[in-house]
């Protein structure tokens, strides 16, 4: 460090000053140590704190808003359980941390600064509610996408036909997160990356799609009309969705000579 | 083989051939080559019974006999031919395909093939009532059957078909070992087996037509039809030395044309289904096997040709350039106009994510041909996704499509790409894990693979889904055929009392309420087989083109 109007005991007073009233943080590389100075605030907030708490708020301020599990936390700091304990109630009285639970491991104790918002990693993103996958809002953005692309994916002015090859208009899956925000369907703010997967859980679900256009990756509805044609005999038959399928032999208890759906299904 | 399918075989041949050729056939399916006493022994019938019920096999090309040496003798075995069985399931279908190429003639031609088996051109003649006919109807017969031989619907039976597969390969290997001076090893066998491959499939796809034979044209034979070889003008007739039977395998691949047609028409809509309609239709009679993996090509102006005329593809596709979509275009003008109407719908097809339509570049671009192997595999899918939406639900699709999208998972990640909680999709897979459309795999932590350590993968098999599906398939065609005797045996009384012979000559015999039992009966049988039908459709799809 190279002060030139001081010399080494004035400085090294400074720091202990500085030090003691929270002002001033110190760093070590190497060797050599680093100085970084605190804000007001900061200051202020660590002033009011004993050794042990200081030490326990600064691996909390450490884990960023990824939080720091408490059992890691005990092995860091290296303190007997009761005091991390005691010192872990007194901050969160202070209102200076909280505890935050993640989506993955719901049992897992987890610590955060009080202001900083919990990681996608810990919520679990867009498509979490308190916690839990919220599969009715994910089923309901989906139709709603669905029904967009569909109406953009067939002519209708002209029933049952399809558009020519230089059609350009299908769409992609930013059009599709505009659509989402222009209706107001969604609360939440979907990125394009949410959407892309809502997508792709409409093109596993065999509704769209997916075609590679010149620039950008898009969803196109293939289901052109509703009915069921494509119906498999399989399950046309009673015996496709029999419960007893298993059981049935020819001459079995089970059998299709005895069988009261096959008997359903022939009167019908 | 499973069960299901002896299961089915034995069925099939009770509806068809009455009891004592299902004893027989099922216990040749079950036990495979076997010589005549020990069937006798074990069907626990007569050797009379035997013998015919192993003759009506062999004239229906069903059963294969191989003479072996056994110690000092000479064994005649007899071996049923399972595919052959199950392929009568298909009588049916081909019939209706026959109808629509070659309309009455052609069906009346199959029908005497069918029921006689084998026939020779001269038997067949006796019983169309040869000399009854006039000159016009007997040159009408000889196209159609000339027809049916060239397009091969029906061939010829040689010798070699006689010996089962099995029968063959066995004489082939002893040939090939008598060649060696001692024990062969493991490399001399693999390379045995692949060279008989080779030639089994270069004979096959070599695969002259046998039963026709030339001969120069006399110019006052009038019903025979001409071709030209070279300078000379040739006249092809049917060779009468030989007996002739039905090659259903050439019906599978016109019956998967219609699949692969329907599938297109799904896709996008019936004009699509129409130009691939025409398109395989222009190349139809080129296509050798339902192994090949591209169709001929096709030119836009075959293609626009083959269109029927009241087709409808203006009305079908939304274009923007100016002119092409009011519907005023003539389609078959032949004009360059109405080609590009065509010519823009190809395209369409050709950008579906299907892929099933590709042009081929090779050939100055104007050619089209369809890409049968990835046909096969669209078809294939389409039938199973059907299938578990309805029996699963929606989500097992979306994980099996997951699934073989993604390669092996595990139930959490599966829950991260479906978006859905781990505990539905643990369900889920579970249910398509007992179902065989699913299996695990299990990947040790630790040394001592201790079960709690391990983590468990999901994954899909295309070829296990499909056997799957397949084998349910066989159960449920099963049970369809038994409640169809079932049916019958209920109203045989009735049955008994229709075939009468004064009851045949006069229907006022049955009373009101006979009548009404033979309605209901009637449409019962309609309901059962009609969806054996529909079901052997789909088995077309999971064994005879895959």
């Amino acid at each position: 460090m190279n002060l030139p109007n001081l010399s080494i005991e004035e400085l090294s007073e400074a720091i202990n000053t500085l030090s003691q009233k929270s002002l001033l943080l110190i760093l070590r590389q190497g060797n050599g140590y680093l100085y970084k100075a605190k804000s007001d605030s900061e200051a202020e907030r660590l002033a009011g704190m004993d050794n042990d708490e200081r030490l326990i708020y600064q691996h909390i301020e450490a884990g960023d808003n990824e939080g720091v599990w408490l059992k890691r936390l005990r092995t860091k700091v290296g303190l007997p359980n009761v005091v991390v304990t005691r010192c872990i109630k007194k901050l969160e009285q202070k209102m200076l941390i909280k505890p935050v639970s993640s989506v993955k491991n719901p049992t897992m104790k987890i610590y955060m600064l009080y202001h900083l918002t919990p990681s996608e990693e810990l919520t679990g993103g867009a498509w979490y509610t308190d916690q839990e996958l919220d599969v009715d809002f994910i089923n309901t953005l989906a139709s709603q996408c669905y029904k967009y692309i569909l109406s953009r994916s067939f002519p209708s002015a002209k029933p049952g036909a399809v558009y020519g090859p230089t059609y350009t208009f299908y769409p992609t899956a930013a059009q599709v997160r505009r659509f989402i925000i222009e209706m107001a369907i969604s609360t939440v703010d979907l990125s394009v990356n949410d959407v892309q997967t809502l997508l792709n859980i409409l093109v596993y679900d065999g509704k769209i799609e997916k075609r590679l256009a010149a620039a950008e990756s898009m969803g196109m509805d293939m289901d052109s009309d509703g009915d069921d044609d494509g119906r498999s005999a399989l399950v046309d038959v009673p015996c496709g969705n029999c419960p007893v399928f298993n059981q049935c032999c020819i001459d079995g208890v089970v059998s299709p000579v005895g069988c009261v759906y096959f008997k359903n299904w022939l009167d019908f | 083989m499973s069960d299901y399918e002896l299961n089915l075989t034995r069925a099939i041949l009770g509806d068809h051939f009455g009891p004592v050729v299902e004893s027989v056939g099922h216990l040749l399916a079950r036990k495979g080559r076997l010589p005549l006493p020990l069937i006798v022994r074990d069907s626990g019938l007569k050797l009379k019974q035997v013998r015919e019920a192993l003759v009506v096999m062999i004239q229906h090309n069903l059963a294969t006999w191989a003479e072996a040496p056994m110690g000092p003798r000479l064994i005649v075995f007899y071996q049923a031919s399972i595919r052959a069985i199950l392929m009568r399931q298909r009588i049916g279908d081909s019939l209706k395909t026959i109808v629509d190429l070659h309309d009455g003639d052609g069906l009346t031609i199959m029908n005497h093939v069918l029921v006689q088996g084998k026939i020779t051109p001269e038997a067949l003649k006796a019983k169309l009532d040869w000399k009854k006919l006039t000159v016009n109807r007997r040159l009408l017969y000889t196209e159609v059957l000339h027809a049916l031989i060239r397009l091969r619907f029906i061939e010829a039976v040689q010798h070699s078909d006689s010996v089962s597969v099995d029968d063959r390969v066995m004489k082939e290997d002893a040939e090939a070992k008598d060649k060696l001076s001692a024990m062969p090893s493991a490399a001399e066998i693999t390379k045995a087996k692949k060279l008989r491959m080779e030639k089994a499939e270069a004979e096959y796809q070599q695969g002259n037509l046998v039963g026709m034979k030339r001969k120069i044209a006399d110019s006052s034979d009038t019903s025979a039809l001409k071709i030209r070889v070279g300078s000379f003008e040739m006249v092809e007739e049917v060779d009468e030395t030989m007996h002739f039977r039905v090659n259903f395998e050439r019906f599978n691949l016109y019956l998967r044309n219609h699949q692969i047609v329907d599938l297109v028409q799904e896709r996008t809509n019936r004009s699509g289904g129409a130009i691939v309609r025409a398109m395989l239709g222009a190349v139809e009679e080129k296509m050798r096997s339902t192994h090949e993996e591209n169709s001929p090509p096709v030119t836009l102006v075959q293609i626009t040709h083959q269109l029927p005329k009241d087709n409808r593809i203006t009305e079908d596709i939304e274009l923007s350039t100016a002119g092409l979509d009011r519907g005023e275009v003539d389609i078959h003008g032949g004009d360059n106009r109405s080609q590009d109407v065509v010519r823009q719908f190809l395209e369409v097809l050709r950008h579906d994510s299907g892929n099933i339509l590709y042009r081929d570049e090779l050939r100055g671009g104007g050619q089209f041909r369809i890409n049968f192997t990835r046909a096969r595999q669209q078809l294939t899918e389409r039938l199973l996704f059907s299938y578990l939406e309805e029996k699963f639900g929606i989500l097992s699709c979306r994980i099996m499509r997951i699934l073989n999208e993604k390669g092996k998972m595990d139930d959490k990640q599966l829950a991260k790409f479906a978006l859905l909680p781990v505990k539905d999709v643990r369900k889920v897979v579970h249910e398509l894990m007992a179902h065989n459309f699913v299996s695990l795999q299990e990947i040790p932590k630790t040394a001592d693979r201790t079960p709690i350590t391990c983590f468990y993968l999901f994954f899909t098999s295309v070829s296990v889904s499909t056997d799957a599906c397949l084998q349910l398939h066989y159960k449920e065609l099963t049970n369809l055929y038994s409640r169809m005797f079932y049916e019958r045996t209920l109203r045989s009384r009735l049955l008994a009392k229709t075939q009468r012979e004064d009851v045949q000559q006069d229907q006022s015999l049955l009373s009101p309420a006979d009548k009404r039992a033979l309605e209901a009966l009637e449409n019962t049988m309609n309901l059962l087989q009609g969806s054996i039908l529909r079901l052997d459709r789909q088995v077309l799809l999971l064994r005879d083109i895959a």
